[in-house]
């Protein structure tokens, strides 16, 4: 016998029905018209003795990613490469990321794995935005492909130091002498460099006595420090990472060396969480001059809570920062282009002019060398245990504290 | 400038007592087992997180830490001797360099994977704290970690003097095979020194917590450092250890004040070299027959 009567179609089946119907004819098309998928790689120094910075970045780079799609709809799916802190591996990071089919690079923090990074990128003619990396090299080598968000050593102990001058200028008592402590390294070295050059053309009014470069891997740096307390000077210049700028405010504490003026262009600490975790009270009155987001930002506010919500034991600092611009800055340009062939966004990076959305910094474009020429620093010293902004006045939170006090009268 | 001097040669003497420390269970596993641990970094990271947490999260003074972190590692290198190393005492030396590498990179995985790859900078007060005699201050951190090196180099050597378990386990150092023949329990008597010597490890890691922050990847540079130790003083010489440790600090201290800074490693590992050359046993090691 046969059943005239067809599948009993009810309500809901109706509904799932349109709903499958709607799903497989409409998003596709919403896809195409909002959702512009790219793939960017991510170089970072994850682990090793850089990790501290590095996973800062992912987490940037991760939170980045989701303000994306949202802000430009953007499709944005990451691939993370670690460098394992050991500058040679930038190469095969990058290369392994082109090889995943990334479309553009972001990275990779260490200025010795971002130029070796750089060599891979060229070769392949995939774009790398540089989040951080502030060895003059970088941009200094004809590489063709490189968007360096973060300025120059040069460029940053350039500003640092004229911020160090118009503080040491306007106080009643300005320290006499400085000795500079600096990492040996590709980023040390370079802004030693810098520092000497932007001393003598600011003519800062303060004696440089010594410079004491140290390694990387120093396990103890009690011999730099009473080198340095040794010279005389009254004002400690240093070029650091987090764990060695840890260790020389130990060392001072532990020797009894006050410094009244603690100052880090371009180093790392004072913008770092673990700075205060591991030094506590001790850690109050260093500076530092980093890039650093502006705190009186349209966006920064939002961005700075939503940053807290996802990671609750963490803080946006200047890796996290720049690495979260450094999204902004490629999605940008992916938006703008269309699309996400290398060669297109190459050319959208080129044209960029983009407001920065979290950062203290002016215009984001890039000159024929791939240097952001609207680069700046703010100035921080280090308050109740948090990073505060001094400087420049026009977004400053507190006047700077000056001089330090005495690490035993704390 | 002699206050200069002064205060680094004492830090240099403090740090070559830790060097020596950290690699005194490196020395007494190869003078009696005959082995070369390249795992002995990883514990000393283990040793170094117990020290870590035990502060943080405990607030437990860095001593007590250092007996629980000996205590733990004692059965940790017991239970490893027992169920792994016991099986390649034998075997070609290689063949235990490649099985040392591999236990080395499987702790060091295992740490990143409980700990993170984040340093962890210990909080406790030892870190900040010095006596001063006069102008000349000593770390309270470093001088602590030399008084237990010098203590526990002599509980070790009273131990292997006067205690019956400790003349059999020079009995098996000299002369496994006669210790066999005369009904020694050799694969216990390794256990126990595979045990002591992780234990070594283990306190010197805690020890040091106020000193060094705690990560996975310290393995290697502690292990690369016990070995400079221990070939600069003898293998298998507790006094050694101590003594190359010594020499190691002193040349770092004496290289940065004199030379720059940065080249501390370079000098150390160049005084190496001249060890190897014209002395090749090292300052205290044992002739080879």
């Amino acid at each position: 016998m046969i059943n005239l009567k067809g599948p009993t179609i009810n309500r809901r089946t109706a509904m799932k029905g349109a709903a499958g119907f709607a799903a497989a004819t409409m998003v596709p098309w919403i896809r195409a018209a909002t959702l512009l998928p790219v793939k960017v790689g991510a170089i970072m120094p994850s682990s090793g003795i850089l990790a501290f910075p590095g996973q800062a970045c992912v987490r940037g780079i991760d939170l980045g990613a989701k303000f994306a799609r949202e802000r430009y709809g953007v499709d944005m799916s990451v691939v993370h490469a670690d460098t394992q802190s050991k500058p040679e591996n930038g190469r095969i990071a990058a290369d392994s990321l082109i090889q995943q089919g990334c479309n553009v690079l972001i990275g990779a923090w260490d200025s010795g794995a971002t130029i070796s990074a750089l060599q891979a990128a060229e070769a392949a003619k995939v774009p790398m935005v540089v989040h951080v990396a502030s060895a003059n090299q970088v941009t200094s080598q004809g590489f063709t492909q490189v968007f360096r968000f973060y300025p120059p050593a040069a460029t940053i102990v350039r500003q640092s130091l004229a911020e160090m001058k118009a503080l040491v200028t306007s106080v009643k008592d300005p320290p006499k002498g400085a000795v500079v402590l600096h990492l040996s390294n590709t980023m040390g070295t370079s802004t030693a460099t810098s520092l000497d050059a932007a001393w003598k053309e600011l003519d800062v009014p303060v004696k440089l006595l010594e410079y004491i470069p140290y390694d990387e891997k120093a396990r103890d740096l009690s011999v730099e420090v009473a080198k340095a307390k040794a010279s005389g000077a009254d004002a400690l210049v240093s070029v650091t990472r987090v764990n060695d700028a840890i260790m020389i405010v130990r060392e001072c504490i532990k020797q009894g060396w006050n410094p009244k003026l603690m100052f880090s262009p371009n180093g790392n600490g004072v913008p770092d969480k673990a700075f205060y975790d591991a030094l506590g009270k001790y850690a109050d009155g260093a500076m530092s001059s980093n890039l650093w987001y502006n705190p009186k930002g349209e966006d920064t506010r939002t961005i700075v809570d939503r940053f807290q919500s996802t990671y609750p034991n963490e803080w946006m600092d200047a890796n996290s920062g720049c690495a979260f611009e450094a999204v902004h800055i490629v999605a940008d340009a992916v938006a703008r282009a269309k699309s996400a062939v290398s060669s297109e966004i190459h050319a959208a990076l080129k044209a960029t002019d983009l407001k920065p959305i979290l950062m203290y910094s002016g215009p984001i474009r890039f000159d024929a060398t791939g240097q952001n020429t609207g680069a700046a620093v703010a100035v921080l010293q280090a308050k109740e245990s948090k990073p505060h902004v001094v400087g420049p006045d026009g977004i400053a939170e507190y006047k700077p504290q000056y001089p330090l006090a005495p690490f035993g009268k704390r | 400038m002699l206050i200069l001097w002064g205060n680094v040669l004492v830090s240099g003497i403090l740090m070559g007592l830790v060097y020596g420390m950290i690699a005194l269970g490196l020395t007494i596993i190869f003078g009696v087992i005959r082995i070369v641990n390249f795992a002995h970094g990883a514990m000393v990271v283990l040793g170094l997180y117990v020290g870590y947490f035990a502060g943080a999260w405990w607030g437990i003074p860095t001593i007590v830490a250092a007996v629980s972190a000996g205590a733990l590692l004692f059965v940790f290198g017991h239970s490893l001797e027992t169920s792994v190393v016991k099986r390649f005492v034998t075997r070609p030396h290689h063949i235990q360099f490649i099985l040392f590498i591999g236990i080395s990179l499987v702790l060091s995985g295992a740490q990143l994977i409980a700990f993170g790859p984040d340093p962890r900078p210990s909080i406790s007060h030892l870190s900040f704290e010095t006596i001063a005699l006069g102008p000349i201050r000593l770390d309270l951190a470093r001088l602590q970690a030399a008084i237990v090196a010098a203590v526990m180099i002599l509980a070790l050597a009273g131990f292997l003097k006067y205690s019956t378990f400790g003349r059999f386990i020079r009995a098996a150092a000299d002369n496994r095979l006669g210790g066999l023949m005369v009904g020694l329990p050799i694969p216990k008597i390794y256990a126990i020194t595979f045990g002591i010597g992780a234990a070594c490890a283990g306190v010197a890691g805690a020890l040091i917590s106020p000193l060094f922050d705690a990560q996975p990847f310290l393995a290697v540079d502690f292990t690369l450092l016990a070995f400079v130790t221990v070939i600069v003083g003898g293998l298998g010489s507790f006094v050694g250890a101590l003594v190359g440790g010594l020499t190691i600090g002193l040349t770092e201290a004496v290289a940065a004040l004199l030379f720059a800074p940065s080249l501390k490693s370079a000098l150390s590992y160049g005084l190496l070299m001249i060890v190897l050359i014209a002395r090749p046993r090292g300052f205290f090691g044992a002739k080879e027959t």
